[in-house]
């Protein structure tokens, strides 16, 4: 029998072995990273052209895509993801480009021109270059842009048969003549429409006339195209750079040349496999191990200090069309009164919730001052400042209260309306996986509590509740785009986005107007005044521009941040392996 | 026997369709699935699109028809629609995603169950030996490792080796590299580069309780009447052990381990997650978060079939284990 002394041993030796493994096992903490890695530096003041060079031929590209695939077909509404859409930009040709600054830029590999050539009617003549066809040889033609019309435009083919995502733009097009054996192109809108360098991402009209049986526009012809291009189990037609190869369903697609590519550029790299990761956190251990080489997963701190880390890897932040805000419910007893709000947003300190949310990681994170432009656009003016909103003013927010009628209470610790009713609590609500809302909403409720509002966190697990009306007070982001006309929905009357009810006649005539010009500076001019009677009005507080990330594996170049939803996408063609060792 | 076999599976009907009952109640509180797969979008999705994405989902159906209808066409092999439309059906997925944790799951449950009954055993027949506070030690360690941490540390170190080694012998995303090397050799190198983490991670957590089960078990049996009187009458220790002793301990294993089985097919997710496998883990949770009811109904309907033919599985098991077991 042995004796307890020896068990005893053998148990401490197990232990520390156990200990020891453990503690060699840990990882060490890296230091805080810059917005941008070194070789990669150029990337903020020129995000057009950074990371060029020329490249070699050969090379696989493995890319992450944060989505599952439920359809190629990235018009329907269901299917119309952005990581969808980065895929199949390699496929799906368009005449303009959204470029990583925001500017938009003729696709010049499909068109010779693009050109508006009247304004009221507004009419936009296309000319469709003479070499541009699908991969079977079809020349695109104005076939294409027809059928594009058509489907989308929610009159030819209903939202049951046909539910895109969007028929804005296609709605009002009156009609499309073509010349030239279809390689002029003449659309014309019964509306004006500004944002029509947004519209004719194009599918293949011969595809479309094959799923509908012959006659596409046929009763029921648009709508089994629609279903044929919806069931499509691998797209094998293109317009654009690349064809699909292979598509395993859940795990990657797998893109290479196409071989009828009419553009200037032709591909270099022999394939590139969108690899299926939906845990974004699991995406720097397998950059780490090669087997990915490009991520653009959302950011946080630690995430950017990890790739900061890896050897061989270069990233970037940039800031894009993509804003964070807190959005009040009007529909509240409490929040339908003016006063009450502009002294909510005088007393939430932007600066406090930047420094302590995105700043560790993006220096150069600011609040954000317009509710439509972006700082670097043209029409961008600071409306928010002058209101002295988001400054965390406490001292100014009670004067405004007191201004109002509104009074502490006995106990000093609530705030009462003029009627003497205690305000109720607000509910904040914010995304509970989203750890930089988190906190954003911890401090916004410390900040209101100095005012004598008391603020329930109320994490959810997802934005349902922005169509239902369920919320107070809570705070998400907008995908923007260059294409304005479209905000016009965010803020009228019982616009689609106006998610808080707001209302103003004034304001909504300045969006309609602003949502017609084809005037770049008019469409400013009434976009600023709505946005200035707004910001008065204390309905939706900008917080910062989100930043936007990317890593790439030094060996690839051409490839960069687009901020954009057009994502880094956008200029597929030139990705490539890098032809010198850097 | 067969017809306690016909029995029991006629008897998880209505079982099962309680449970589904549950399930599709639980899954129509608001919020709306279809609001909330489109709530944010800027432009705004036109609402005809949504209320025709609402129709396609029947969720302007009434609790009860739309109930009915389910298990009408669920009868008929029609699983349902789901949020994402296109190219989604759900009979077919689940069939690919139940393939992938199979994949992960039998090689796991494999290597955890025959180390439990061996550790197990070795533990009780030298009870509070070296050996046994060795098992003992390691059985507790793996049972209070979480597994997304066990999980993690294996990658990392996995990742490092490569790192160190210059080599790309661990992969951590799904099972198996894309593109895949050619060849059968490299590709079954591949493979157990890529099964390796995962069945580890997976097996010791189970083989942890297993374990402990399994050495209970036999302590229980080697202080029976029985195998007293069989030492008695000078039976070799060899034939004791498996002939009298490891059978009956088995018994009670037989049971955990159908059990495990069930609710490994359901609760892999966090080695799924971690090793980026598209299985019914991944696929279930995914369809809870999103509100896509009838993925949930059908893994339901498919982890429910299991749970009944697992434990119907281990009924039988018991009596070709114990002669003294009859069923009628």
């Amino acid at each position: 029998m042995r004796s307890g002394t020896k068990r005893l041993t053998g148990l401490i030796a197990i232990s520390a072995a156990a200990l020891m493994v453990a503690s060699a096992c840990s990882t060490k903490s890296g230091g805080g990273p810059g917005q941008s890695s070194f070789s990669w530096k150029d990337c903020i003041a020129h995000p057009n052209d950074c990371n060029s060079g020329p490249t070699k031929q050969g090379g696989t590209m493995l890319v992450t895509d944060e989505k599952k695939i439920t359809s190629w077909f990235v018009a329907d509404a269901a299917s119309n993801t952005y990581d969808q859409a980065q895929i199949m930009s390699g496929l799906i040709p368009s005449p303009f480009i959204v470029r990583p600054d925001s500017s938009v830029v003729l696709n010049t590999d499909l068109m010779e021109s693009a050109t508006l050539v009247s304004a009221n009617p507004q009419k936009v003549e296309y000319k469709i270059k003479q070499n541009a066809v699908w991969n079977d040889g079809t020349p695109i033609t104005a076939d294409d842009f027809t059928f594009a019309w058509k489907f989308q435009n929610g009159k030819d083919c209903n939202a049951t048969d046909c539910p895109v995502a969007g028929t804005t733009g296609y709605d009002t097009i009156s009609g499309i003549t073509s010349a030239d054996n279809g390689k002029t192109v003449d659309v014309t809108w019964s509306d004006v429409y500004p944002d029509w360098r947004a519209l004719f991402s194009l599918w293949p009209s011969k595809v479309a006339t094959q799923y509908a049986g012959g006659d596409l526009y046929a009763p029921g012809g648009l709508a089994k195209a629609y279903k044929g291009f919806l069931n499509e189990q691998m797209p094998a037609w293109s317009g654009a750079a690349y064809i699909m190869q292979d598509y395993q369903k859940d795990v990657s697609t797998t893109l290479v040349p196409n071989p009828k590519w009419y553009g200037a550029t032709k591909p270099s790299l022999d394939k590139i496999i969108y690899k299926i990761i939906l845990d974004s956190t699991q995406e720097v251990d397998a950059l780490k191990n090669g087997e990915i080489n490009v991520t653009t997963a959302q950011p946080d701190a630690d995430m950017v200090s990890a790739v900061a880390a890896l050897p061989n890897t270069s990233y970037n932040l940039s800031a894009g069309p993509t804003w964070e805000h807190i959005d009040l419910n009007l529909k509240n007893k409490w929040l339908a009164d003016k006063a009450l709000r502009q002294a909510i947003f005088t007393a939430i300190d932007r600066k406090d919730i930047i420094a302590k949310t995105v700043l560790p990681f993006f220096p150069t994170a600011a609040p954000l001052n317009n509710h439509n432009y972006m700082p670097g656009m043209s029409g961008y003016t600071d409306n928010i400042t002058p209101t002295g909103q988001g400054a965390g003013d406490i001292a100014k927010a009670k004067q405004i209260l007191e201004a109002a009628g509104y009074k502490n209470d006995a106990s000093g610790q609530k705030l009462t309306d003029p009627s003497g009713a205690v305000v109720g609590d607000l509910r904040f609500s914010y995304t509970q996986t989203n750890k930089l809302r988190e906190t954003s909403a911890e401090l916004v409720q410390a900040q209101l509590q100095q005012l004598g509002i008391t603020v329930k966190l109320t994490p959810l697990p997802d934005l349902s509740v922005l169509g239902s009306g369920d919320f107070d007070m809570i705070i998400f982001a907008w995908v923007g785009t260059p294409f304005l006309s479209g905000n016009k929905d965010l803020w009228s009357t019982n616009g689609g986005g106006n998610y808080g009810h707001y209302s103003n006649p004034t304001v909504d005539q300045d969006l309609a107007k602003a949502a017609t010009d084809t005037d770049a500076t008019q469409q400013a001019t009434d976009f600023n005044a709505a946005d200035q009677l707004m910001a008065q009005d204390a309905y939706v507080l900008p917080l910062y521009q989100k930043p936007v990330f990317i890593a790439v594996s030094n060996q690839f170049v051409n490839i960069r941040n687009n901020p954009t939803s057009a994502g880094p996408a956008y200029n597929m063609q030139e990705w490539g392996t890098r032809a010198s060792a850097q | 026997m067969i017809v306690f076999t016909v029995r029991r599976l006629f008897q998880a009907i209505p079982i099962l369709l309680g449970a589904a009952l549950i399930v599709y109640w639980l899954m129509s509180i608001p919020p709306d699935p279809v609001l909330k797969q489109f709530a944010g979008h800027n432009p705004p999705i036109p609402p005809a699109t949504i209320l025709a994405n609402r129709q396609r989902m029947h969720l302007l159906d009434g609790f009860w028809y739309g109930f009915g209808r389910w298990v009408a066409d669920f009868v008929r092999g029609d699983f349902g629609p789901t949020l994402g439309g296109g190219t989604d059906n759900i009979r077919k997925d689940l069939i690919t995603h139940l393939g992938v944790t199979t994949h992960l799951v039998v090689p796991a449950l494999f290597l955890a169950v025959v180390l439990a009954v061996i550790t197990g055993v070795m533990s009780a027949i030298k009870q509070y030996s070296f050996r046994d506070y060795t098992f003992t030690f390691f059985g507790f360690l793996f049972l209070a490792m979480p597994t997304f941490w066990i999980a993690q540390l294996l990658k990392d170190t996995a990742v490092n080796f490569n790192l160190a080694t210059g080599t790309h012998f661990f992969g951590t995303l799904g099972d198996r590299s894309i593109p895949q090397p050619e060849g059968f050799g490299p590709q079954m190198v591949d493979y157990i580069g890529h099964i390796v983490l995962p069945t580890i991670s997976l097996a010791l957590i189970t083989y942890a309780g297993l374990s402990r089960f399994q050495r209970a078990s036999m302590l229980e049996v080697i202080n029976s009447d029985y195998v007293r009187l069989a030492r008695a009458k000078g039976i070799t220790p060899r034939r004791l052990l498996i002939r009298h002793m490891l059978r009956t301990a088995l018994i009670p294993m037989t049971t955990a381990t159908a059990l495990t089985v069930a609710v490994f097919f359901g609760g892999t997710v966090i080695t799924e997650t971690i090793f980026n496998w598209q299985g019914l883990g991944t696929y279930t949770v995914g369809a809870i978060v999103g509100g896509d009811k009838y993925i949930v109904l059908a893994v339901l309907m498919l982890t429910g079939f299991f749970v009944i033919v697992g434990n119907l599985i281990a009924d039988i098991l018991y009596a070709v284990l114990d002669p003294r077991i009859r069923y009628e």
